[in-house]
C-alpha cells in the first residue's frame, strides 16, 4: 500500500483503447473542470501518477490522456502549481502564452481525429494544434 | 454511438507471447474500479475486463517497463496458462500487444483468483526515473 498523491483525474494508466491510449470517464475527475483539451494535469492512481496532456473527451464522457515520459516531480513545470490559479480556467493565461503546454515531440499524442483512430464516435473537444516544443 | 465491445485484434495471441504484464499502482481495489470501468464502456461485452501487455521475454518485458509501464512501481508477470487455468479469457484486444484479462461472474471472486494466481512480482527499474 502506498499514499496516493492527489490527482486531477483518477485513472489506470494499464488502460488502452482504439486510440492507443489510456482512457476513463470523465466523472473519474474530482473537478471535471480541469479536464480540458491540451492542458497538463496529474493522472493516474495510487504510485502510478503522471503528467499527462488531455488529447480529448468524447461524447460519451470517456477522456483520453497522452502520459509524458518521466516523473511528475521532473515534468512539474508544465504544471500551474498554485492551485488557486486553475480554476476558473478562463482566468488562466493561454496555455501557449505561459509557455506551459508545448508539446514534446517524443510525446505526440497518436490520436488526434477520428480519422486517425478508426472511432466511429465523435468527439467533443479536439487540442489545438499547439506544437511549439522547445 | 461508440462501440460497445471491445476491439478484438483478428490475430489471436503468438504462441510465444508467454507471459502477461500487468502494472501494480500499490492500491487495494484499483483493479476492481478497472473492472467496473471496462464493463461500464463496454456493456454489450458482459464481462469483466483489466488491461495487460502480452512480452515473449525478458527484453520484451523490460521494454514495457521503460514505456507503457513506466509509472508503475511493481510489475505482475502471469503465464497465459496459469491465467487461462484460474477462469480468464486472455483476449487481444485494441493495439499490439495490448490484451484484456477478462472474466465473469462475481467480480471480487474475479479477483481474488487473480490474486492468487501463481504468479511473479518485478520491481520496475524505470519507475520513477527523470
Amino acid at each position: 500500500m502506498t499514499t496516493a498523491l492527489d490527482v486531477d483525474l483518477r485513472i489506470d494508466l494499464n488502460t488502452m483503447d482504439e486510440t492507443g491510449l489510456p482512457w476513463t470517464f470523465l466523472d473519474q475527475a474530482p473537478d471535471p473542470s480541469l479536464i480540458v483539451p491540451g492542458r497538463h494535469i496529474v493522472v493516474g492512481s495510487g504510485a502510478a501518477v503522471a503528467v499527462a496532456v488531455v488529447v480529448d473527451i468524447t461524447d460519451e464522457g470517456i477522456v483520453h490522456v497522452q502520459p509524458l515520459k518521466g516523473s511528475v516531480a521532473s515534468n512539474a513545470r508544465f504544471l500551474k502549481t498554485d492551485p488557486a490559479s486553475r480554476r476558473p480556467s478562463d482566468l488562466l493565461p493561454d496555455p501557449v502564452e505561459a509557455g506551459g503546454t508545448s508539446w514534446d515531440e517524443t510525446v505526440q499524442p497518436e490520436a488526434k481525429t477520428p480519422g486517425d483512430t478508426g472511432r466511429k464516435g465523435t468527439r467533443r473537444h479536439q487540442p489545438g494544434p499547439t506544437s511549439s516544443g522547445p | 454511438m461508440a462501440d460497445r465491445v471491445p476491439r478484438i485484434r483478428r490475430a489471436p495471441l503468438p504462441a510465444d507471447a508467454l507471459i502477461v504484464v500487468r502494472g501494480d499502482d500499490l492500491i487495494e481495489g484499483s483493479s476492481h474500479v478497472q473492472a467496473e470501468e471496462f464493463r461500464r464502456r463496454y456493456p454489450d461485452w458482459d464481462r469483466w475486463g483489466l488491461s495487460g501487455f502480452y512480452a515473449r521475454n525478458d527484453s520484451d518485458v523490460d521494454d514495457l517497463a521503460g514505456d507503457q509501464l513506466e509509472r508503475f512501481p511493481l510489475l505482475r508477470l502471469y503465464r497465459p496458462a496459469v491465467l487461462e487455468a484460474a477462469g480468464f479469457e486472455i483476449v487481444p484486444t485494441f493495439r499490439t500487444p495490448h490484451v484484456t484479462i477478462a472474466f465473469d461472474g462475481d467480480l471480487e471472486v474475479g479477483l481474488q483468483r487473480l490474486r492468487v494466481a501463481d504468479h511473479d512480482e518485478r520491481n520496475n527499474p524505470y519507475h520513477g526515473e527523470s
